[in-house]
């Protein structure tokens, strides 16, 4: 059973790096460079403007740190198949469900430590707390995450209705209580407090497991639901087999059809425009990057970097629509209509336009209000237009055509 | 002739599948493509609709070739797939309107004849649904009612028989006669001889990518007077596959 876990770990592990080498692909991390310098950016002007006096501010520094307990849950890799071939082995699976739970104990006090790193230049600006208080804040921080993993293995057991919501409210009511404490009372507190919750999970989580089976389906379903959302993330950034992009009907949209002229001409763009706006998958892509890129233009305001950041966007989003060119490629009618591919092609450059424009327009309001002047307004309209062009013009065509 | 297949020899890769293919298909009729599994049904359909390039010979529809004038070529042509393959992201009334684009339709009379055909079929309903989430019946029944409200000249059907209810299949054999009164002609790939042999004015027999007979039914068995009675009993034994020993 050991040498199942540490099996399937590893499996696991490399499939998550081959995700996350292509994640992080060199666009990408230009991208995210930005991302945190201009977050970093604008978290500490904002310390700057933080005085004692704003004492609100600790409840949200609090509410944080209790969300954030919920970052991280135990990867029990637990398999559809377990249902069958494991049974027979039920009580050995402690031990395999203890190592799941030392290996995300690791990773997810890993997050907390962070978290709670993040959150020390306000508390030390409004708090003024010392430096043994905040590895007292650190340590309960840590302690409240252990006991949540524990609790989540104790519930992996065929846990009683009552027993199951008792645990979750026990978990986080005490966490929320703890933390307020530390923050508003005594960190020291706090942290013996804590330490106690600790313990009685654990005994809690020993009286239980003799004597319990296993819930294998409720198990199995939980861990194809975590998967599910790393898969889900990674799909942001990269094509995941096991996520499929889907198709939502979005009527509410139908409108914006109607800009598509009907005619032989432009039929491809009568698919490409429905295509576009009903998958989820480019539509996401170009929704998730315009709005990033905006909320960046925005607080980096004005300079030559917005304009740098702005060129970089628009052609980050222009190049990762290019394979929506080849989507219907594996559909016989794309190559049986008789339309040239001459004419498919100019149909797909126009929609390239289009959204590329749109996504434009929102950079220059987002440009516009951070307070930019007039002339620098005016380069980025000539900066957009000259890049658009060229990509539409020109770089699409050196790819696709 | 309306389509002219001269010599050809064609596949997917280096190596033919198909060997030297010579076929003809008049206005106003029905030719069935009969084969085994990996006959080269398929394959000589794929040449014909202009997925695969042949590597010898020619293929004429009317006059013109997808090399000389691609353009009128295909808007003659109308195609059935064996499995229906859809646009996920149109509703059944985004596929006609779609189709009806890409062929330079007129709406209005397209769309008298695809309400009918539509109600034939009894998707009439459905207008604002995704195909994509459609039984394989009612995907083929999408496919039939937009090919034939392209007026085409050429309609290509691979394997209609499968997955359709008894209902649909006479209906879409009552369309073929239709569109063949019209002077239309139809080339389609089957395995159901015995619904092939009452309905097709000739056929075409592949095997191992090559024809082994041609003609209508009468003039098949009068070539092979030994072969047996129904077209079942001839084909099996121009193949050689002898199941009975």
């Amino acid at each position: 059973m050991n040498e199942l876990y540490q099996k399937r770990l590893s499996r696991h592990l490399r499939q998550m790096l081959r995700y996350l080498r292509l994640v992080f692909n060199d666009h990408f991390v230009i991208a995210l460079m930005f991302f945190v310098g201009g977050l970093g950016l604008a978290y500490s002007s904002w310390l700057k403007t933080v005085t004692p006096r704003d004492s609100w501010i600790v409840v949200i520094v609090g509410l944080i740190l209790w969300l954030g307990l919920g970052i991280g849950r135990v990867a029990t890799l637990l398999e559809p198949a377990d249902v069958v071939f494991l049974l027979p082995r039920e009580y050995d699976l402690h031990g395999y469900l203890v190592k799941a739970w030392r290996y995300s104990w690791w990773l997810a006090q890993a997050v907390q430590v962070v978290l709670v790193g993040l959150t020390v230049p306000v508390l030390m600006l409004v708090d003024r707390l010392s430096g043994l208080s905040l590895l007292a804040l650190l340590l309960t921080q840590l302690a409240l995450k252990d006991s949540q993993l524990t609790g989540y293995v104790t519930r992996l057991y065929r846990l009683t209705h009552s027993q199951q919501r008792w645990s979750q409210l026990g978990n986080w009511g005490g966490a929320l209580f703890i933390l307020a404490l530390s923050l508003r009372v005594s960190p020291w507190l706090g942290l013996v407090l804590a330490l106690a919750l600790v313990a009685g999970q654990r005994l809690w989580h020993a009286r239980v497991w003799p004597t319990t089976v296993i819930a294998w389906r409720d198990d199995i379903q939980l861990e194809a639901n975590r998967m599910l959302g790393i898969y889900r993330f990674f799909n942001l950034f990269t094509d995941v087999p096991m996520v499929q992009g889907t198709v939502k009907r979005r009527r509410y949209l139908d409108w914006a059809f109607h800009w598509v002229p009907r005619d032989q001409q432009h039929a491809f763009n009568y698919l490409f425009a429905r295509g576009m706006v009903r998958g989820t998958e480019f539509s996401g892509l170009v929704t998730r990057l315009t709005i990033i890129g905006a909320i960046l233009l925005y607080f980096i305001g004005h300079g030559w970097l917005a304009i740098a950041l702005d060129v970089i966007f628009i052609y980050l989003i222009g190049f990762q629509l290019l394979p929506f060119y080849k989507r219907y490629d594996n559909i016989v009618f794309t190559h049986i209509y008789p339309i040239d591919l001459k004419q498919r092609f100019r149909n797909f450059q126009r929609l390239l336009t289009i959204i590329l424009s749109l996504t434009g327009v929102v950079f220059l309001i987002a440009f516009w209000l951070s307070n930019a002047s007039l002339v620098q307004v005016g380069i980025l309209v000539l900066a957009n237009v000259i890049e658009i062009y060229l990509l539409v013009a020109w770089y699409a065509k050196l790819r696709l055509a | 002739m309306a389509l002219t297949v001269s010599h050809l020899v064609g596949g997917y890769s280096q190596i033919p599948v198909l060997k030297d293919i010579s076929f003809e298909v008049a206005p106003g009729e029905l030719v069935g493509l009969i084969g085994l599994n990996g006959a080269g049904k398929s394959t000589t359909i794929n040449h014909i609709i202009g997925l695969l390039t042949p590597m010898k010979g020619t293929i004429t529809l009317n006059g013109v070739t997808l090399a000389t004038d691609a353009q009128t070529y295909k808007q003659q042509l109308a195609y059935i797939p064996e499995t229906p393959v859809l646009y996920e992201e149109l509703t059944l009334k985004e596929h006609l309107e779609m189709t009806m684009l890409a062929y330079g339709l007129d709406q209005k009379q397209a769309w008298e004849r695809a309400h009918h055909l539509l109600t034939l079929f009894r998707l009439d309903n459905k207008l604002d649904w995704f195909p994509a989430n459609f039984s394989k019946g009612m995907k083929q029944k999408v496919m039939i009612v937009c090919a034939f409200i392209t007026n085409a000249k050429l309609y290509i059907i691979d394997e209609p028989f499968l997955g359709l209810d008894p209902l649909a299949v006479h209906d879409l054999l009552q369309l073929i006669g239709e569109v063949k009164q019209a002077g239309a002609s139809v080339l389609m790939s089957t395995h159901v001889l015995d619904t092939a042999e009452k309905f097709c004015d000739r056929f075409v027999l592949l095997h191992s990518g090559e024809i082994q007979t041609q003609g209508t039914f009468d003039e098949i068995k009068a070539n092979y007077p030994d072969a047996g009675e129904s077209l079942n009993d001839i084909y099996l034994s121009l193949t050689g596959v002898t199941r009975d020993e």
